[in-house]
């Protein structure tokens, strides 16, 4: 209950600083159509024929484009928010009020991005439904228990870069450029504008050691047609290989950023 | 009497940032600023001390070490018999902190939704808060400034805040870093008088405040203490060591003058 209390505390400020901004606030919901309608329109250029490397997906780029943007929205909360977290209340000079409250400091990082991955969801389905009301995408078949098994197994990957690139943060104060890099690669190599399938040979290879590959992959095929979870169990277990190597990791790293702070006195720096 | 902080042989210091040419040349040697050279220090429960010391001395330092925002390189910080360095969650839940900081609240958000968020964090239930900050309103006179968007407090209102704010958990030790800094006369008179009056003398608790005012220390601390270069220099009751302190910062007392005494 107290850890529930907390994280609705943590919601509840967000959501107040959020709506503060209100022009940026109805800006997001206007982006979010203009987004989708610019990959709609993209798609009719390319046309409606059914393209080979997409045969996997359904054929067609919008619905596979429309999937890969909405849930690679979660690999970009979940690398930017940890860290965003971790700076603005550097800046703010919150991070030591909050370290010298008896909330530890794991609970502050992880609760304190709670509201962008719920404000996330949000837009997630806003694109989804702007694809499917206005733009005539079919869902009809999909697995959707699948598919949210997948989400939470993405989120819990993408997490734990985050994690790493806010203990970075925390020890070295900048923009961490590992995040930046992971998050690059991620969408030059992940699959979320084209099929990894188009990449060369050996470029495929490292796809597959990013979490978005699999899990878009795993996304796709779920959403796109109904696949079942044993048709997307490989995508499955490289999500769960990545979080049993990138969990301790990250524990580790954040660990030794907060030794290394509190050994230099830099809590409060920024 | 209890002893509630016991500080010993503390050794703090602080790697120099380094030019690009110092690195170039010393890749691996870093100069340190020493701060704190073996503290010694024990607080017993019930009294106000008043931490003195020229800028620079490590008054920030210390009290840093105390709310567990630092490590010691060396020695032992205790708090109520908590290692701050190994348990510092559980150190915070009995601590109240008001560091230097006026910036450390949402600013978007009113002093009262600060209040609250910040309660959640000190294990506050919701209907606790709502008391409590109810409470500290009172005690401190924040009842007009409450529903007020921090943004918009001046610096005296945001420290009375920060107050409210480090007692929300009603704590047993309070560490003040220059409380009063940016009130009002009336409104620093009434914060001095809530400390030393109803939280200590009434209460109980137990409050460490860095200060450069002789004057508050004369009149409302029990025990003084003067770091000077990285060390304890003078400790005691502030009857017994008030004039050393005056005659190392090369001031004489006068008993005419009215003006408070600023040891810069």
């Amino acid at each position: 209950m107290l850890i529930l209390r907390k994280c609705w505390a943590f919601v509840v400020k967000d959501f107040r600083t959020d709506v503060s901004y209100r022009l940026a606030f109805a800006g997001q919901i206007l982006f979010t159509f203009f987004m989708v309608a610019s990959f709609y329109f993209f798609a009719r250029m390319i046309g409606q024929s059914t393209i080979p490397s997409l045969a996997p997906y359904g054929g067609e780029y919008f619905p596979f484009v429309l999937v890969g943007v909405a849930f690679s929205s979660y690999l970009d909360v979940s690398i930017r928010s940890f860290a965003d977290t971790i700076r603005s209340a550097q800046v703010l000079g919150t991070l030591e009020a909050l370290i010298t409250t008896p909330t530890s400091p794991w609970q502050i990082v992880l609760l304190s991005t709670v509201y962008s991955f719920v404000s996330t969801s949000l837009r997630v389905v806003l694109t989804l439904a702007i694809g499917v009301f206005v733009f005539d995408v079919n869902f009809t078949n999909s697995n959707w228990p699948g598919a949210l098994l997948v989400l939470a197994l993405s989120i819990v990957c993408f997490s734990f870069l985050g994690i790493m690139s806010a203990s970075a943060v925390l020890a070295f104060k900048r923009a961490d450029p590992s995040g930046w890099m992971v998050q690059g690669l991620s969408y030059l190599l992940g699959g979320v504008y084209y099929p990894i399938s188009v990449l060369p040979g050996w470029i495929q290879i490292v796809a597959q050691a990013l979490p978005i590959t699999h899990s878009l992959e795993a996304m796709r095929k779920t959403l796109l047609m109904g696949a079942s979870l044993d048709q997307v169990l490989p995508s499955l277990l490289g999500l769960l290989v990545f979080a049993l190597v990138a969990g301790p990791t990250s524990i580790v790293l954040f660990w030794l950023a907060l030794k290394r702070v509190r050994r230099e006195g830099s809590l409060g720096h920024f | 009497m209890d002893t509630v902080i016991h500080i010993d042989g503390v050794y703090k210091s602080f790697a120099q940032p380094r030019s690009l040419s110092e690195i170039m040349l010393h890749p691996f040697s870093r100069r340190r600023i020493h701060v704190l050279r073996g503290v010694n220090l024990r607080i017993q429960q019930g009294v106000l001390l008043g931490l003195l010391g020229y800028n620079g001395a490590g008054k920030t330092t210390l009290l840093r070490l105390l709310s567990a925002t630092v490590s010691p390189d060396k020695g032992v910080v205790k708090v109520l018999g908590e290692d701050a360095t190994k348990r510092p969650e559980l150190v915070h839940k009995n601590l109240g902190v008001v560091l230097d900081d006026e910036r450390s609240f949402y600013w978007r958000l009113t002093a009262r939704q600060n209040l609250r968020f910040f309660a959640s964090m000190y294990n506050l239930t919701n209907r606790e808060a709502k008391k409590r900050i109810e409470v500290l309103a009172d005690l401190l006179d924040l009842g007009s400034e409450l529903d007020k968007s921090f943004r918009n407090l001046s610096t005296g209102w945001r420290h009375r805040l920060a107050l409210a704010r480090a007692m929300l958990h009603d704590p047993k030790v309070l560490i003040l870093d220059e409380p009063t800094r940016g009130m009002d006369p009336k409104a620093a008179m009434r914060v001095r008088s809530l400390v030393a009056s109803r939280l200590v003398a009434e209460q109980g608790k137990t409050v460490v405040m860095a200060t450069h005012d002789l004057e508050t220390i004369e009149h409302w601390c029990h025990r003084l203490a003067l770091l000077d270069n990285g060390r304890i220099s003078i400790e005691g009751p502030v009857e017994e060591c008030i004039d050393e302190v005056r005659s190392m910062f090369g001031l004489h007392h006068d008993p005419l003058a009215e003006d408070s005494v600023d040891g810069e």
